[in-house]
């Protein structure tokens, strides 16, 4: 009967070993899951992360170059305008826009400089050849009388 | 392309298609249209009147006709017949038709009976020759030929357009061309060339010589050359030719050269069999400038084969010495623009002993002052400096290979002592070289290079400071661009795009490097600069159908006026009888050029409002007719109304 | 200028014809179906659904009730203007081109082509107000006096005499009772294309392929004035307002060499009626232009091109200020 009430008791035991260690199995797993789970939320986490930092970086650098190029324009139409007898104080700020539209004003007079400078020498070159052959009659009308 | 024109022209427009129609009613030219529908009808029974062939001159005093019309049929055939059938139809009780054909009416008129003769001539001395020199406001004059007409104006930028000076229709039976001092206008007839001159255009001289196709004077305009070809009798032999030297003043023929036209048509390093050698050079006789007409010359080969180049002395006209210049292989040879001295260019000799070779030989002493041989060559081009002051060599040269060729210059200064040599390449030596170009009265020059539809267009200059050397100014890059055209005055320079390329024009200036303006002139075929490079002409000829005509523009682009003509064949500006002031006079002009200038300004201003004035005249005529014409039709309508009331 | 498209046929236009008030256009195609628009907004009103072949030409009532159009598939037909609904047909076994209504629209002159051995001919047809009384009446048959196509027919002063312009570039003048030939001038080289008449019936104005355009007195055929053209006409109108001509035409599609639009000479161009000289070119069109109609106030003008296109164009208010320069 003893032996019996023990070896059911032992089998009791032994269930209840296995319960507990399919329970700490379970656990285990279920650790183990969430914990993946975790990192997976982690690195997603940090891949995002990484892409808004790439993508902040990469508008910060396009708005450099878009700073620097505006920059250099600038210095550029400065240049330009220093060439043409313009005055800058030292860490003067200035207006880019205002500065093209300055160059843009300079091109078209240089063209209607250009146009008016044209316009005199053809009218010297058809003076010049008027007045030359004004000066020809003379020998043309001996050459006639030959 | 012109000279197939003019072919169709010879064809098609000979006088002997023409009939001419006398004793015709003298009518006001508001009845003109009618008198006009009238004969077409009557003469369209007969044959097939051309398109616009019908045509009655009108006197410009008394505004009516002259009596007389002439009638263009399809064929001569047609014309004689028309001629049988006419003579003598009553148009009414007094008008009987008298009808004759324009060619025999042309042979009668060149056929001056004995004792006219000396008239004319008395005529042609008091006529001054010169007086189209002599214009008050210093025009320059150009002549157009299109459908039969043949006019002359004066350029006139000054109202905008251009004034007539003389016109004509049938004048040439197929083209004309100026004296190179421009003194005459030349015109071409199956019977013969004539010039005609002065304030009139009056015949200045006639030169018979039967079914005439090509003519050219010397450069002083002291000689005339004339060729015609003709098939032989037999006809296993091919055709014969006849070249005419004239004396301008006498109209005698001072030298005829006949024979097979093979035998003049050389051209090219090996000896080649009688006929094989291509088309005729034109010129053939090729004239020495600047020495008076002292010299002509023609590349020619002697008893066995081998070429030479024959030299004729005027006024005797006789080979200088007696004797050609013997030299082997020729392929052709220029004279310089302004001295007695030509280039002549050997091709290498077939078995390769003997390279190719380009010499500078002097006349009448025949010395070689410069020679250069050129190995691998596969053609020369050769360009002088229109003052003779440079002679370009463009040379093209197979590789190593033999398979494909490479583009170079060699420059010779004629000018400098010893006459310098130098070579120019360019960068890229397979690509092609579309033009050469150089700077008139300067030291520039100008190539077109590239393979694309858009190649660039490189300046170089042959003075570098003090060194004097070739030096690369620039370049453009990617033009559409066939041809170069230089100002006569250099520094100005069109970049043309001529043809398939639609015509585009970019005026350049190149002291400044600078485009002045890009203009279209669309399927553009001729750029032609006037004498003075002040104006610019382009026009598309009937090697188009479409856009016949020109246009006359200001040397920085501005388009000044433009004229449409249907089968328009020849633009071409009167050239100016160089006439040397003296630098002394010149300097003395530049220096008080504002004292002319502002006469010459208030001139311009007075004939500017003047032609306002008669424009705004004019302008009001046609308003006050207008008026007029409205009263009269009121009249018309109260007529009819009443009428439909009553 | 403000040009406004107009978009709804398919095939190169022929004909243009504005209502009396100028409120209305209908525009004749070769696509078979006329189209009424708005004049001023270019909306479309409404298509004339019967013919069955290119539409010629039409003309519209005094009170903008009817509207009459000739067609290719041998039939003139009369429109209800408003509601598009057909009132007649008027049955032919030729190719019918030009019409108009006489003064007071009792009769409608008419031309008819050349076909199968049939001479071109002008026709006057009885019209009636009342739809019930309309029968095929042919009051008149001129079929002897055109060697080629008659290209337009228009009434001259009360009804008396009719004109005509011609492939062989006459116009001709005739009694519309008698059908008798009055008048035959030759005015061009080659075909006069279509002609039109200024409001007081003083002038009438030619449009010839031989690339000129000339006003005639409309009661002498004496040439008034000649416009020279840099291309061959197919069309001209006089303004109704100003001292102004309209001309148009271009080479056509065939003998055009390039596809750049300024080689074929499509613009319209405005010339001073009486100095005869060019002011001003209006581009649009792709293709020749075959019509040119001014509105009856002048104020704008309607062009109908080979490119299947209506456009209608407003003159800027500086048109009308500024004088002759």
């Amino acid at each position: 009967q003893e032996h019996k009430r023990i070896l059911a008791r032992k089998v009791i035991i032994e269930r209840r070993k296995e319960e507990y260690e399919q329970m700490l199995q379970e656990k285990e797993k279920e650790e183990e899951s969430r914990r993946i789970q975790l990192e997976q939320l982690r690195a997603e986490e940090e891949k995002k992360r990484l892409q808004t930092e790439s993508v902040r970086r990469e508008e910060e650098r396009i708005r450099r170059e878009m700073e620097e190029q505006e920059a250099e324009e600038t210095r550029a139409l400065m240049e330009a305008a220093k060439i043409r007898g313009q005055k800058f104080e030292d860490g003067e700020k200035v207006d880019k826009v205002q500065l093209r539209q300055q160059a843009i004003q300079e091109q078209i007079k240089e063209r209607q400089e250009q146009a008016r400078k044209l316009g005199r020498l053809s009218k010297s070159m058809d003076h010049f050849e008027r007045a030359k052959r004004e000066e020809q009659i003379s020998m043309l009308m001996e050459l006639h009388e030959k | 392309e012109e000279d197939f024109n003019a072919e169709e022209i010879q064809k098609d427009e000979g006088f002997s298609c023409v009939v001419v129609v006398d004793n015709l009613p003298v009518i006001g030219i508001e009845k003109y249209e009618k008198l006009l529908g009238v004969l077409k009808k009557i003469f369209s029974q007969i044959g097939e009147v051309h398109e616009d062939g019908l045509y009655m001159p009108v006197d410009e005093q008394t505004k009516k006709t002259k009596g007389f019309a002439f009638i263009e049929f399809a064929n001569p055939d047609q014309a004689k017949i028309a001629r049988q059938q006419a003579e003598g139809y009553k148009l009414d009780k007094s008008h009987t038709f008298k009808c004759n054909l324009l060619k025999e009416v042309e042979d009668m008129s060149a056929t001056p009976e004995e004792y006219k003769e000396p008239e004319l001539k008395d005529f042609v001395r008091k006529d001054n020759l010169y007086s189209w020199m002599l214009d008050a406001r210093g025009r320059d004059q150009f002549a157009v030929r299109y459908q039969d007409m043949t006019e002359i104006h004066w350029n006139d930028p000054k109202t905008g357009t251009s004034e007539d000076v003389y016109s004509r229709s049938f004048w040439t039976e197929s083209y004309v061309q100026w004296s190179p001092q421009g003194t005459m206008l030349a015109t071409v007839h199956r019977q013969g060339a004539q010039v005609w001159g002065g304030e009139e255009f009056s015949r200045i001289q006639r030169f018979g010589h039967s079914k005439v196709q090509l003519i050219d004077f010397s450069p002083c305009e002291k000689y005339l050359v004339s060729y015609s070809s003709q098939e032989s009798p037999n006809p296993r032999e091919g055709p014969m030719a006849v070249f005419n030297v004239s004396d301008l003043k006498s109209g005698q023929t001072l030298r005829s050269f006949k024979g097979k036209l093979s035998d003049f048509m050389v051209a090219g390093g090996e000896h080649k069999a009688p006929g094989v050698e291509g088309a005729l050079q034109w010129p053939l006789f090729k004239w020495c400038q600047g020495n008076d007409d002292k010299y002509f010359a023609r590349l020619a080969r002697n008893k066995s084969g081998k070429t030479m180049i024959s030299v004729y002395e005027t006024p005797e006209m006789g080979l200088l010495e007696k004797k050609s210049l013997q030299m082997e292989h020729i392929v052709d040879f220029h004279w310089s623009p302004t001295q007695a001295l030509m280039c002549v260019y050997q091709a290498a000799s077939p078995d390769g002993n003997q390279p190719a070779r380009v010499s500078l030989v002097e006349i009448p002493s025949r010395s070689e002052i410069k020679s250069k041989n050129l190995f691998s060559v596969k053609d020369v081009t050769v360009h002088w400096h229109p003052d003779g002051t440079y002679l370009a060599l463009q040379v093209s040269r197979f590789t190593k290979s033999g398979k494909t060729s490479y583009n170079g210059f060699e420059f010779f200064r004629v000018g400098e002592r010893n006459t310098p040599m130098e070579v120019l390449e360019l960068e890229k030596k397979q690509e092609k070289i579309v033009s050469f170009a150089w700077e008139p009265k300067g030291h520039r020059f100008a190539i077109v290079h590239g393979d694309g539809a858009r190649p660039d267009v490189s300046f170089y200059t042959m003075q570098d400071g003090q060194k004097g050397q070739i030096k690369h100014l620039g370049t453009l890059h990617g033009r559409p661009v066939t041809s170069l055209h230089w100002s006569p005055q250099g520094k100005f320079l069109i970049i043309a795009g001529l043809k398939g390329l639609n015509g585009q024009l970019e005026f350049f200036n190149v002291n400044d490097m600078d485009t002045m303006a890009i203009n279209e002139h669309f399927m553009c075929t001729n750029v032609d600069w006037d004498p003075t490079g002040r104006y610019v002409a382009t026009s598309v000829t009937s090697v188009h159908q479409m856009e016949n005509g020109y246009i006359v523009w200001s040397f920085l682009g501005q388009q000044l006026y433009k004229v449409n003509r249907d089968r328009f064949f020849q633009f071409l500006w009167r050239p100016r009888m160089p006439l040397d002031l003296g630098k002394d006079k010149e300097n003395e002009i530049q220096k008080n050029l504002k004292k002319y200038s502002k006469r010459f300004e208030a001139e311009d201003e007075t004939l500017k409002s003047q032609a306002d004035v008669e424009k705004m005249e004019e302008r009001k005529n046609m308003e006050t007719e207008w008026a007029d014409f409205l009263e009269s039709k009121k009249k018309v309508f109260e007529e009819i109304r009443e009428e439909h009331e009553a | 200028m403000r040009p406004l498209l107009l978009k709804g046929h398919t095939r190169p236009l022929t004909f243009i014809k504005y209502n009396l008030d100028g409120d209305v256009l209908v525009s004749c195609a070769k696509d078979h179906r006329p189209t009424l628009w708005y004049a001023d907004s270019g909306e479309r009103i409404g298509t004339y659904k019967g013919h069955n072949g290119a539409t010629w030409s039409c003309d519209i009532t005094r009170d903008s009730t009817r509207l009459v159009t000739a067609s290719a598939d041998s039939t003139v037909k009369l429109w209800n203007l408003a509601t598009g609904e057909c009132i007649y047909t008027y049955e032919f076994d030729i190719p019918c081109r030009s019409v108009s209504f006489s003064l007071g629209e009792e009769y409608i002159l008419l031309t008819t082509d050349a076909f199968m051995g049939v001479p071109p001919a002008v026709r006057i047809l009885k019209h009636s107000k009342d739809t019930e009384e309309q029968t095929h009446e042919e009051v008149l048959l001129v079929n002897d006096a055109h060697p080629g196509r008659i290209t337009r027919a228009m009434w001259g002063r009360l009804n008396k005499t009719f004109v005509t312009s011609c492939e062989d570039g006459l116009v001709r003048k005739f009694d519309a009772s008698t059908g008798k030939l009055l008048n035959s001038v030759k005015i061009h080289d080659k075909s006069i294309q279509m002609m039109d008449m200024d409001r007081d019936q003083n002038t009438i104005i030619t449009a010839s392929q031989d690339k000129t355009s000339k006003l005639l007195d409309a009661d002498t055929f004496e040439v008034l004035k000649t416009y020279q053209c840099d291309r061959p006409l197919n069309t001209a109108a006089i303004s109704p307002i100003r001292d102004h001509i309209a001309l148009g035409g271009g080479q056509d599609a065939a003998s055009v060499t390039t596809s750049a639009g300024q080689a074929g000479k499509f613009e319209v161009v405005l010339y001073h009626k009486l100095f005869m000289e060019m002011f001003g070119t209006v581009r649009g069109h792709f293709g020749p232009l075959n019509f040119v109609a001014f509105s009856p106030n002048g104020k704008s003008f309607t062009t109908g091109g080979e490119d299947g296109y209506v456009r209608v164009h407003h003159f800027d208010s500086d048109y009308f200020e500024q004088e002759f320069a």
